[in-house]
């Protein structure tokens, strides 16, 4: 028997709203059990611990952050490392990625093979050993200060990091060895790099995959079409079949750059100072808040990553708007 | 973890009145005790299926107290984040990890440290090429620790204080510190001095590395419970305490048993349960000292076993003498 559509409808909006009732229940129960625990057993509670004086230090800090700083500071300080590395591996995945991507799709063999062994290994190994085995790799095959690489001295590399000049109150200062470590200029440590090249090369893996498999979805008469238009190989592609391709290829392109974000709180294990290393560890620590800080810190990187759907979300649909003129 | 832990006061019941956990202890048959993850002489697993360690040493005694068998404990392994929560939400009895005893963590996390298993101070270890021999000559060095401890903080006030620079790295995993540390990544490691002698013993060329003489901070090392469940708190400290009677009083592992029935001495009576019914307020047995030194030892042993001259540590009393022979080490009176 068939029921009649309006009565469908109602249905299905009083199951959502039963459904809703439960989850916020459930939520109201929870918190409101975690706030009586506290209290029953007289944990301190509140956002205040955030204008405490910190008082530890930071190995890499986007602002300054130093003696007689927040807690609050310190947050920024590690929202913005995280941040950092995330951009930087988003923009190199999606190059090495493209690379890989084009390499697997055309016909010649030898590149056709080492996309594929690229692919299939990089995809197959836990991303935190990749991590560790970069950065202990790094470690170990850098000399120490003393004994650095240099660049016309002016650029020197050692297992302390890479430091070249930079300016600094206006003037370009050079990198100078002084005691244990050089001074001046500015520095790359090496758990960015490690951090950063690990998830370039996890994520090139997956967006190589897309890439390839976006192509491959093209209809084969565009290319004939093209062909037939006179246009050479590569203005086919970059004309008429890369755009046509974005349209399979953006909506998991977002999966990935969610990923790399996320990815990137892996950071705590080689002690890069990302958000989760410097105020879900050391503030956490310190100040015993735990409700708070993991609250906040979950609220922030389910922000970010809304924030990062969304600006795919409107890209993707602008990509659509554009298509349908032509 | 640390998500498990915190959904755990969302769900978890509102525990009322005193001494639950003793009844919840007793009617498990198990006490649950949340020890490091790995640290030598402290508390590690020790390729038997068991554990050992000062730590490890304290639960059993508890577990002797409290249960009469010094076996009947479930270890959970705590990284130093992890740690509080687990005790404050019930997950364990006894946090026993090498924990220093602080102000802040006494009063606002809600625990109370019981006794101080062992005085620790905060230390550096640098490579001996460096020819270092004081922290003062690390000005501008890079320093390798461990995130989530006390280490931290003591860190930048130490070098604040004597105006000197650094930089700190901060690692999660004491692995990683020491593997760091060994690749040359920092100058210096620094962690409690017990620690870095634990560490140095293991690795392949020990003699390669020296220990600072400096120790830069107080850290108490101890076990804790929750806060407000009295009894509870009592036992542990009273079984420290009763442990260090016995060092005190030269009852040990080997001599418990003949003391026991042919001992004059009334101090050693009272504290075997013979005379006296100081068990009563403790809601234990009148044999619950004897077991913890019959099963576990007194605080010579352990220490000896685990840390002392019977270890691959070798660590000198030091600060954890008994009192009477110039260390901290004292013990309530046990009458």
């Amino acid at each position: 028997m068939k029921r009649p559509r309006n009565v469908l409808i109602k249905q299905s909006i009083l199951w959502q709203l039963v459904f809703v009732g439960i989850v916020l229940a459930a939520a109201s129960f929870g918190l409101h059990n975690a706030l009586a625990n506290l209290e029953a057993r007289g944990i301190s509670r509140g956002f205040d611990f955030l204008n405490v004086t910190a008082g530890f230090e930071v190995v890499q800090t986007l602002i300054s952050f130093g003696e007689g700083s927040t807690y609050l500071r310190a947050f920024f300080v590690g929202l913005l490392n995280t941040v950092y590395v995330s951009v930087l591996a988003i923009i190199g995945s999606l190059i090495l990625g493209f690379l890989v991507g084009f390499a697997r799709f055309f016909a010649h063999p030898l590149s056709r093979g080492l996309a594929k062994m690229w692919i299939g290994g990089i995809r197959n190994i836990p991303l935190l050993l990749q991590i560790f085995f970069i950065y202990f790799a790094v470690l170990q095959s850098l000399p120490e200060p003393r004994d650095s690489f240099q660049f016309g001295n002016l650029i020197f590399v050692n297992n302390r990091g890479v430091f070249f000049p930079w300016i600094v109150d206006g003037e370009w200062v050079r990198p100078v060895l002084e005691g244990f470590n050089f001074v001046g200029g500015t520095v790359v440590i090496p758990e960015l790099i490690a951090l950063a090249l690990g998830l370039t090369c996890y994520t090139s893996a997956f967006i190589g995959e897309l890439v390839y498999a976006s192509l491959k979805s093209v209809d084969k008469g565009l290319w004939e079409a093209s062909r037939s238009l006179g246009l050479s190989n590569f203005q086919a592609l970059r004309l008429v079949i890369l755009p046509e391709s974005l349209k399979v290829l953006l909506p998991p392109l977002t999966n990935q750059f969610l990923n790399v974000f996320k990815n990137s709180s892996l950071a705590a294990a080689i002690g890069y100072p990302d958000l989760v290393a410097v105020f879900a560890g050391t503030v956490l620590n310190q100040t015993g808040q735990a409700m708070e800080v993991i609250s906040i810190t979950m609220m922030v990187y389910l922000l970010i990553s809304l924030l990062i759907s969304i600006a795919m979300n409107y890209f993707n649909s602008r990509l659509a708007r554009v298509r349908r003129h032509v | 973890m640390k998500i498990c832990m915190v959904s755990l006061f969302l769900f978890a019941g509102i525990a009322h009145g005193a001494s639950l956990t003793l009844d919840k202890v007793r009617k498990r048959g198990q006490l649950i005790c949340g020890v490091a993850e790995g640290l030598p002489g402290f508390g590690q697993p020790d390729g038997k299926g068991g554990w050992s360690g000062i730590d490890i040493d304290l639960c059993r005694a508890v577990a002797a107290a409290t249960l009469g068998d010094a076996k009947k404990i479930k270890f959970v392994a705590l990284n130093a984040k992890e740690r509080f929560t687990a005790l404050q939400s019930g997950a364990v009895d006894i946090l026993s990890r090498n924990t220093t005893w602080t102000l802040q963590r006494d009063a606002s996390l809600s625990l109370d440290f019981t006794g101080v298993t062992y005085y620790d101070g905060q230390g550096f270890m640098v490579k001996k090429k460096l020819k270092i021999k004081s922290v003062k000559q690390l000005n501008g060095a890079t320093i390798c620790v461990n995130t989530g401890t006390t280490t931290e903080l003591n860190l930048a006030d130490y070098f604040r204080a004597n105006n000197l620079k650094f930089k700190m790295i901060a690692y999660e995993k004491n692995d990683e510190v020491v593997g760091a540390y060994v690749a040359g990544r920092c100058d210096a490691f620094s962690t409690d001095q017990s620690g870095l002698y634990a560490y140095k013993s293991a690795f392949k060329d020990p003699e390669e590395h020296v220990i600072l003489p400096e120790i830069i901070s107080k850290e108490p090392l101890g076990p804790a419970v929750r806060h407000g469940d009295n009894t509870w708190g009592d036992i542990v400290r009273w079984t420290l305490y009763a442990m260090l009677e016995a060092e005190e009083l030269g009852v040990n592992s080997g001599n418990v048993n003949s003391l026991k029935t042919s001992t004059t001495n009334p101090s050693v009576k009272r504290l075997l349960g013979i005379e006296g019914d100081l068990h009563k307020g403790l809601e234990l047995d009148k044999d619950w000292v004897f077991r913890i030194i019959a099963q576990v030892g007194n605080y010579e042993d352990i220490f000896e076993n685990n840390l002392g001259s019977k270890s691959p540590l070798k660590i000198a009393r030091g600060q954890n003498a008994l009192w009477s022979k110039g260390g901290l080490q004292y013990a309530m009176p046990i009458r």
